[in-house]
């Protein structure tokens, strides 16, 4: 049995003439323990499909299973990781991690021993009195993770989760991430745009198109871990998703895809200052 | 979401904004030097006395050392004093009701399109009633007791208090929310961890206004 499974999901905005349907009858499975990436444009749906997922916003038609069972709004059986962090500003890195072991049954014993292996885990020990703004980006990013994964969810979601990082931050946490699924072993859909981040953890990417958000391409990504950048066979993967994300955009051809990707070089913050990197690192 | 991000990001290491805002409005002396006060009451001083002398008219405009003096026998009168308890007690029983109403309403009304949607046309059309018109009413309902003073300090209380906490609530990232939800916070734990920090200080400024409001209309 799959530990989640999306069945025949489709949601629409607007109405009468505006309608825009976003995602028409998508559906997906994903077995337990399995890191599963959902690849795909900007405006094609990953986000409606994973909060609906989560439970945040409902779908038109279908239904989401986990462990069989349909779900219903949110819950604790299914971690987010919100692109923003979403960590309380009013609460230190300590109460942020402590919040969703209060909201459950846990006595006070268990939760400071589940509070100092995650911290470890995040390499934010020492850290725990910090307040979100005091942070570096790398740092809240572990933040939020970890705080998603306190009461140990059946799956975990995270939407572009390192997504408001630069390339070198980027890398760095990639490595990270692997290290802390690896130890934690949890299921996981991912969403993001990026072929790099989606070769780097994944066992396997699934390719949303544009309109109706179908999953055009199915590739397991057969690599052994800890990933190594280096092998031929990664970057043949990378090649084979980033033709399979060029076909996604529905043969708008690379030039799309070029102002694609220069739109989303724009958008993207300043680079981080050489302390804020050197945070990052000593988290090595 | 993304101007949001910067702005977090850029805040790091130094005073958040908030945090920055709260110090530059916390008091009106709190910022100023003694020197600084020394010379605005100084000057404040040096122009009433022109001004007085330029009447010369206790009826017009009395001069500082005569109020000063009135002012300092006025702080020394028991009644007087036992006047000013009364009034301050007022105040602040009117504003708690203010509190009481406005705080859990603004909330309601900020977390809930619905609840907005029944309650905003009542509050609304109560909020252009002018605040004298009510008085020959109050004192048909409440007699002539303490009865209109604190209807009438609630009543410019409540507003400023519920506008701002519906702005507060308003104002909250739907993210902290599903966060909250998903990380299995009930409704109770939602507010006290989520609203009431999110929207705190909204709430404080309101209730700053409906202070003063209060005072300046028992005057
Ligand atoms: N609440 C909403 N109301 C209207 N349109 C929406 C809403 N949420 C998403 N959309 C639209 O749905 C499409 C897919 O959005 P999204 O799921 O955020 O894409 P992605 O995460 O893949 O970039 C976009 O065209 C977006 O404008
Ligand atoms: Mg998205």
């Amino acid at each position: 049995m799959s530990k989640l499974e999306i069945k025949g999901v489709s949601k629409q905005f607007g109405a009468g003439d505006t309608v825009h349907r976003v995602l028409d009858d998508v559906g997906m499975r994903i077995a337990e323990g399995e890191f599963v990436t959902l690849l795909g444009p900007s405006g094609c749906g990953k986000t409606t499909l994973l909060t609906i997922v989560a439970g945040f916003q409902h779908a038109d038609e279908g239904v989401v299973l986990l462990s069989g069972n349909v779900t219903d709004g949110p819950g604790p059986d299914r971690g987010f990781v919100f692109q923003s962090y979403a960590l309380f500003p009013w609460m230190n890195v300590r109460d942020n991690v402590l919040f969703p072991m209060r909201q459950v049954a846990m006595s006070a014993e268990d939760q400071e021993r589940r509070l100092a292996e995650l911290l470890a885990l995040a390499h934010l020990s020492g850290k725990e009195h910090l307040y979100p703004h005091q942070l570096s980006g790398g740092m809240k990013q572990r933040t939020a993770l970890v705080r998603a994964l306190a009461c140990s969810p059946e799956v975990l979601l995270m939407d572009e989760p390192l997504g408001a990082l630069d390339y070198q931050m980027r890398m760095l946490l990639q490595g990270e991430l692997e290290a802390i699924f690896m130890r934690e072993r949890v299921t996981v859909l991912m969403v993001t745009h990026d072929v790099e981040e989606a070769v780097f953890l994944s066992d396997r990417v699934l390719v949303m198109g544009l309109g109706g958000g179908r999953i055009v391409r199915d590739l397991k990504i057969d690599l052994p871990r800890p990933r190594q950048r280096k092998s031929e066979r990664y970057h043949h993967y990378k090649d084979v998703l980033t033709d399979a994300l060029r076909d996604a955009m529905g043969g708008a051809g690379l030039e799309a895809l070029e102002r694609l990707e220069m739109g989303a070089a724009q958008a993207e913050l300043p680079p981080l200052s050489v302390e804020e990197i050197e945070v990052g690192m000593m988290g090595q | 979401m993304e101007a949001s991000r910067g702005a977090v990001r850029r805040s790091a290491g130094v005073t958040p904004p908030q945090a920055r805002g709260k110090q530059a409005n916390g008091g009106f002396l709190g910022w100023v030097s003694r020197q600084q006060w020394i010379l605005s009451v100084g000057v404040i001083l040096i122009v009433w006395q022109l001004a007085a002398a330029h009447y010369d008219a206790e009826i017009i405009l009395p001069y500082p050392a005569a109020t000063l003096k009135a002012l300092a026998a006025a702080l020394v009168d028991p009644e007087t004093l036992i006047n000013l308890g009364i009034t301050l007690g007022r105040v602040l029983t009117g504003f708690a009701y203010a509190l009481i109403i406005g705080v859990p309403l603004g909330m309601a009304m900020g977390a809930s399109k619905k609840v907005r949607r029944v309650v905003s046309p009542i509050v609304d059309s109560v909020r252009q009633v002018p605040i004298m018109a009510w008085v020959p009413l109050t004192i048909v309902w409440f007699g002539l007791g303490d009865g209109p003073t604190l209807f009438l300090i609630t009543m410019v209380g409540v507003f400023p208090i519920l506008l701002s906490t519906i702005a507060g609530v308003d104002n909250i990232s739907p993210d902290f929310f599903h966060a909250a939800r998903s990380m299995g916070a009930s409704k109770g734990s939602i507010i006290k961890n989520v609203v009431i920090p999110a929207a705190g200080p909204d709430i404080l400024t309101g209730a700053r206004l409906a202070m003063s409001a209060g005072w300046m209309s028992v005057i």
